[in-house]
């Protein structure tokens, strides 16, 4: 298994966490994935892509609060986390994680996505 | 006319290889004569050219493996060129890193061949012209 | 997904690869189930070289997209001096990738993201581009930085089809090595930050350039740029100038789609764009493709058709 593949295990070892996604933010195009892989997985990561592409530029040209970092998109069932590992907003690489929220809490979640993310593009 | 003829083989060349950048036609003492280039300084490129073709073909005198085809400077970020016209006039062409050199090398001696009786006419040499 | 071993095929046997000069897709199929190494050589605009180790794509090299090396020097990512230093510590031994991890000039699951993301970048514009010939030879000189273990080329060929059908869809179709464009007058106004990008494309976008041109000085992926050239497009910062011509069979002359309309020379006939190598069977081994996909193709290899700026 590849190093990438290993730091992608590590995040799905989370509670809760189903799938685990590298996405290149320029193409939308899946560098790696773990656990489920759906079938409309290809055109999610995709639209993920476009969406943090679009939060990014919705927080307009000043960016007074910074680099968009994370995005949850949160159902009665699943917490969707988005996390940027990008050099700049066009390009670079975004980690997607699926998690069940009948395993977890979107909070912790997020928190332990935060604590393994720097460790993937290492 | 021949100096649209002139630009017009050096745009085709352009067109055909992948990678090209720039081109310029000069005479072999430096001087421009045409130029197809964006950010590049003509007369500079002339000069340089020139005096690189000339070192060039010494070297391979020197070296008695033949006569000189291309002289080729390869940096970090690109390519240049110099191929010989005739023995008044020589061609410079730049290009990025992704140059299809095999196939610049084929295009750029059909080039030189296409360029030279263009050269021999009496308005083919001297004014200076750029692509802008 | 596990490959079954096979004896890899020799240079030069053909015999268990399905005929047909131009079948690319058809080709890598092949090699991925008979388990082959060595190099693929393909011929046709832009064309490249495969590398292959047991059946899975290592490295691409093609005029048509950056390299690695590209890549992480233009996007200055890896300095060039540190580059070099590793470089000629590692490069004869094969060892680049370890030296550039080793000496914490990129990071390891950083460094294997882009190779992927070449991979699929360089497959994508040999697929999109034409294809004359593919034969199979023996590796001279390996690749300085292969993806290792190599990548399936199922799922490279599946990730190239994903992007044709994104580039079908564009509202603004953009042909990435055909297509040249030019910054619209006056139309920018700071409206995004600095890490947006797309003050440095409005500088390259200087007529000359195409999308394959921006990327190889940015860096960037090839198909990245073409998005985001067709995004600008839309928002009224650039225009589609002039396209590169079709390029003929070796022996003719193209005109450039720039300069004076096609004269005498012009030995296919008419004026307007040669058919290029075919590139597509009849039959469809690996399936008939959309009529869709079929005119992105067109597209791609011809450029959107646009009068000649005259600058």
């Amino acid at each position: 298994m590849s190093g990438l593949s290993e730091s992608l295990h590590r995040i799905l070892e989370i509670d809760g966490a189903r799938t685990v996604t590298l996405v290149d933010v320029g193409t939308g195009m899946i560098v790696d994935s773990v656990g489920e892989e759906p079938a409309g997985l290809p055109a999610a990561a995709a639209s993920l892509a476009d969406e943090a592409r679009m939060a990014s530029a919705a927080a307009g040209p000043e960016r007074s609060g910074g680099d968009l970092e994370e995005m949850l998109v949160v159902t009665p069932d699943r917490v969707h986390l988005l996390k940027v590992l990008s050099r700049t907003q066009d390009e670079g690489f975004m980690l997607f994680v699926d998690v069940d929220r009948a395993r977890t809490n979107a909070a912790l979640a997020a928190m332990r996505v935060a604590q393994f993310a720097p460790a993937v593009l290492r | 006319m021949a100096d649209d003829a002139l630009l017009t083989e050096m745009r085709a060349l352009r067109d055909r290889v992948i990678g090209v950048t720039d081109t310029a036609l000069a005479s072999r003492d430096g001087l421009i004569i045409r130029a197809d280039t964006a950010d590049l300084d003509p007369d500079n490129m002339a000069a340089l050219a020139a005096a690189s073709l000339g070192l060039a073909q010494r070297m391979a005198a020197e070296v008695g493996k033949g006569v000189l085809r291309q002289a080729v400077t390869r940096s970090s970020g690109g390519y240049i060129a110099v191929y010989a016209v005739g023995p008044k006039a020589l061609l410079v062409i730049v290009g990025d890193v992704g140059l299809d050199t095999v196939r610049l090398d084929r295009e750029a001696t059909a080039a030189v061949e296409a360029i030279q009786p263009l050269l021999g006419r009496p308005e083919g040499a001297g004014s200076v012209r750029s692509a802008g | 997904m596990d490959i079954p071993r096979s004896e890899p095929a020799g240079a030069g046997d053909d015999s268990s690869v399905p005929p047909g000069p131009g079948q690319l897709e058809p080709m890598l199929v092949s090699i991925a189930r008979l388990g082959t190494s060595g190099l693929l050589r393909v011929t046709g605009e832009p064309g490249g070289v495969i590398h292959l180790a047991d059946g899975r794509i290592t490295a691409i090299s093609t005029p048509g997209a950056p390299d690695p090396e590209a890549i992480l020097l233009r996007s200055d990512r890896v300095p060039e001096g540190g580059w070099s230093s590793a470089f000629a510590a590692a490069a004869s031994d094969g060892r680049m990738a370890a030296e550039l991890v080793k000496r914490d000039l990129i990071g390891a699951g950083e460094l294997e993201a882009l190779l992927r993301t070449g991979l699929a970048d360089a497959l994508f514009a040999l697929v999109a581009g034409s294809v004359q010939e593919c034969r199979l030879e023996e590796v001279a000189t390996p690749a300085l930085l292969p993806l290792d273990p190599g990548a399936e080329a199922e799922w490279l060929l599946a990730e190239v089809e994903r992007r044709l059908g994104v580039l079908a869809g564009l509202r603004t179709p953009v042909s990435p090595d055909r297509d040249r464009l030019t910054a619209v007058q006056g139309a920018w106004t700071p409206r995004v930050g600095p890490g947006d990008g797309q003050a440095e494309i409005l500088a390259l976008a200087n007529g000359r350039r195409t999308a394959r041109d921006m990327a190889f000085v940015l860096g960037r992926g090839v198909f990245a740029v073409t998005l985001q050239l067709s995004r600008m497009c839309d928002a009224g910062l650039l225009v589609i100038g002039s396209s590169r011509s079709a390029v003929r069979a070796a022996g003719l002359r193209a005109v450039s789609a720039e300069t004076a309309p096609p004269g005498p020379a012009d030995a296919a006939g008419s004026g307007g764009a040669p058919p290029l190598p075919r590139r597509r069977r009849g039959g469809g081994q690996a399936g008939a493709r959309p009529a869709e996909k079929a005119s992105v193709l067109r597209m791609l290899r011809t450029g959107v058709r646009r009068e000649p700026s005259g600058g």
